[in-house]
């Protein structure tokens, strides 16, 4: 769980409309990607996250544990998108994403949905060089040279080893006070 | 001597247990990064929809309500080519303004009630960060920013609002 979000939610709680904006802000990738994963096009996915944005306002009072949001928000999102994207199926109309046979996503699959998630909000959290360094090394489809890197983080190629190890570190700790556990 | 390795070991313990918590970001930053999956971001005018909900709740409004007035209505121009045996009066499209923003609506009878499209403007571009409520019904735009509902009547009074606008369409005649 992200540690600010009970904080956050008591805020949300209490009427405060930016506390709001910044829980959207802080989830809306998840839950359009959760909706997208499913199958539905753009703006079926806008439309599928809008009512369960909607849903959670309504039923504010009722999630008592802020711990659970996260959950809540796969697994509310994955429901309506599965009738949406059998909805559509059933009218003939598919989507751009759209699965023709059955949208339902593996539990696994949900679970990795949010393990990327988490991952993600710990690169945003890290200083910009750890950031650099890390998506170079790991999300970037093309390798960047050890020497371009070096260049573009302004060190000597040789400490980029001690530098990555310090970054590992870094993330790590973030990681476990965000709750990713190692299943 | 003795009280040293306690503290040795403990040093020990850290540095594995950080040794381990690093190798298993790395694993998890290769699942991720390899991932052939993609991640979604939504686009900044369906964000900006999803952050307009609490203003459902007129409690946390904040903003003063300010009129607007019609600018444009399609009933009161003559039409360039009347077609004998048809209805006049099923369409209607209506503009209504107030200060830089503009709600533009068309409204279509139908046998036995009314359906209605809006779409709120400041100068061209469209809106999305804006609730519009009439009587007792309160929407959020669809994708495109485009308003629908439909009804048995029609409304007298239209209020749109966002977290900087309260706006106020009233008096409008039927």
């Amino acid at each position: 769980m992200i540690p600010e979000l009970r904080r956050l939610w008591k805020r949300v709680l209490a009427g405060d409309t930016a506390a709001w904006r910044k829980l959207v802000d802080s989830y809306s990738a998840l839950v359009f990607t959760v909706a997208r994963r499913t199958g539905l096009s753009e703006a079926d996915a806008e439309d599928c996250a809008q009512d369960v944005w909607l849903t959670l306002y309504r039923s504010k009072r009722s999630l008592k544990d802020p711990q659970a949001i996260p959950a809540w928000l796969i697994r509310t999102t994955h429901r309506r998108a599965i009738a949406l994207a059998l909805r559509s199926h059933r009218a003939g109309i598919r989507g751009d994403g759209g699965q023709a046979a059955d949208p339902k996503l593996p539990d696994h699959e949900l679970l990795a949905i949010e393990r990327e998630f988490l991952v993600r909000e710990a690169l945003r959290r890290l200083d910009p060089r750890c950031r650099l360094l890390v998506e170079s090394l790991y999300f970037h489809k093309d390798q960047t040279s050890y020497k371009q890197l070096s260049t573009e983080i302004g060190i000597s190629p040789n400490g980029l080893g001690p530098l990555r190890s310090r970054c590992l570190a870094k993330l790590a700790k973030i990681l476990k006070n965000l709750g990713l556990s190692e299943d | 001597m003795d009280a040293r390795i306690p503290k040795m070991r403990k040093a020990r313990n850290r540095q594995s247990s950080g040794t381990t918590a690093a190798r298993r970001s790395l694993r998890l930053l290769r699942e991720v990064g390899h991932s052939p999956q993609v991640w979604f971001e939504p686009s900044v005018a369906s964000a900006a929809r999803w952050k307009v909900i609490p203003l459902m709740d007129e409690t946390v409004r904040k903003t003063r309500p300010r009129h607007g007035r019609v600018v444009f209505d399609s009933w009161e121009m003559a039409p360039a080519v009347a077609l004998r045996d048809v209805a006049d009066g099923h369409i209607r499209r209506l503009a209504l303004k107030a200060g830089k923003v503009t709600l533009e609506i068309v409204a279509e009878r139908t046998r036995d009630h009314w359906e209605f499209v809006g779409r709120i403007y400041a100068g061209n571009e469209v809106q999305h960060a804006y609730l519009l409520e009439t009587g007792r019904v309160k929407l959020l735009p669809r994708t495109d920013g485009f308003y629908h509902w439909s009804s048995i009547s029609v409304p007298h009074t239209i209020r749109v609002v966002s977290y900087r606008n309260n706006l106020l369409f009233g008096g409008i005649r039927w």
